[in-house]
């Protein structure tokens, strides 16, 4: 019932409920980013080989949580990893919303740099921000590619 | 002796939309320890379901199945080879084929070991270190084995292990599988499509057939081991197990 609703929609109601702080910032990247995964996750272990997880019957796994563990995990992790990746730049886009929205940090000076018209300033926080995005995202994808080295 | 494998009377039907289905019925069948049965027959007579059944993976809708392997703590009774490798993408080689042995009671240095021997027995063991997608179909058939060897089962269940396989590699697999055999003295049950294979390989071949599946023959095939697969012996027999096939009931 919730899922429809954009994350960024939320922002009054953090600034209600948090003030304008990190915790406020902190809800909105949360909500932002639990869907994204959270399909992904699903649609991910729902696409899991189940001659795979006959495997680990056969091998005496027959526990829900041995299977859990041995098979389906691991078989879902391209997937999983794939909607974190995407929840990685939503978040991104969130904490720079909800800055601009008033919350301390890059967005917010961003702001007060353009509410006094120096866009050579503002184009340097744009820049800071992309380069950023760019580093967490190479980080991720590093991580990400050690994780699944067994694919070809 | 009493029999390993005991099949008495088991059915197994599913229902699905309120509509019911037979796969196997009134299936009889008692298999020593140490032979070789291969069990033979048309495609959706229930012969994977029967390995499936024996195997405990399902439990069947009739009858009874009994198996009287060794429950010592160190080994699983009964082991599965599958026509798809089936190997996790995710391991590597040795840990693959440790995967059944990954129980609490088998302790790391044991597995190790045990790993160690079952890839030596396949011909594999300068491969621990690879990644599946890294073999040959025919390596990956062969991991598959190992896997299933390393549980120490009394008992290997294999679903056409090598139909996928070109046809150098299945008799080289064949052939593998034929000394592994004498010199384990596991109850084998084999599906296969292949007569020759069947003869080549088995003690003794079971014929399924019909809807649902039913025993129709079981023929022994009695030459020397080891077999040599140009003899003018197996030759006559797999044309005697043609004709034995070709007049059991409704096939």
């Amino acid at each position: 019932m919730l899922r429809p609703i954009p994350g960024l929609a939320w922002v009054p109601f953090a600034i209600l409920w948090f003030g304008i702080d990190a915790t406020a910032a902190i809800f909105i990247i949360g909500i932002g980013v639990f869907w994204i995964s959270y399909f992904a996750a699903h649609g991910a272990v729902r696409a899991v080989d189940r001659d795979l997880i006959e495997v680990a019957e056969a091998f005496g796994f027959r526990r829900p949580d041995q299977k859990l563990v041995k098979v389906i995990l691991p078989a879902a992790a391209p997937g999983i990893l794939a909607g974190l990746r995407t929840a990685l730049g939503q978040a991104w886009m969130a904490v720079v919303a909800s800055e601009i929205f008033g919350v301390p940090g890059l967005g917010q000076r961003m702001m007060q740099a353009a509410n006094l018209l120096a866009s050579d300033i503002v184009v340097i926080y744009m820049a800071t921000m992309a380069a950023l995005y760019g580093l967490f995202d190479t980080g991720f994808v590093a991580l990400q590619s050690w994780l699944l080295r067994w694919k070809r | 002796m009493e029999a390993i494998i005991k099949l008495d009377q088991v059915g197994l039907s599913f229902e699905r939309d309120g509509q019911r289905t037979d796969v196997l019925q009134d299936f009889s069948l008692q298999v020593p320890a140490g032979r070789f049965v291969a069990i033979i027959g048309p495609s959706g007579v229930g012969k994977s379901t029967l390995l499936r059944v024996i195997a405990g993976l399902l439990p069947p809708t009739a009858g009874q199945v009994t198996i009287n392997a060794r429950r010592d703590r160190d080994r699983l009774p009964v082991a599965l080879v599958f026509q798809d490798a089936r190997l996790l993408p995710w391991r590597k080689v040795a840990s693959n084929v440790g995967f059944g042995l990954e129980h609490a009671q088998f302790k790391a240095a044991e597995r190790r070991e045990r790993v160690e021997a079952a890839l030596t027995l396949v011909g594999l063991s300068g491969y621990s270190a690879r990644y599946p997608h890294e073999l040959s179909g025919g390596q990956r058939q062969r991991v598959a084995l190992a896997r299933a060897l390393a549980v120490d089962p009394d008992i290997l269940l294999m679903d056409e292990p090598f139909a996928a396989l070109d046809a150098i590699t299945r008799e080289s697999l064949q052939g593998e599988l034929a000394r592994i055999h004498a010199a384990t003295g596991k109850t084998v049950l084999f599906v296969t499509h292949s007569i020759d294979e069947a003869v080549y390989l088995a003690d003794e071949v079971v014929a399924i057939t019909g809807k649902p599946g039913r025993l129709a023959v079981r023929v022994a095939i009695a030459a020397e081991r080891p077999r040599n697969r140009n003899s003018a012996e197996i030759a006559d027999l797999a044309g005697r197990l043609r004709v034995e096939l070709l007049d059991a009931p409704s096939a």
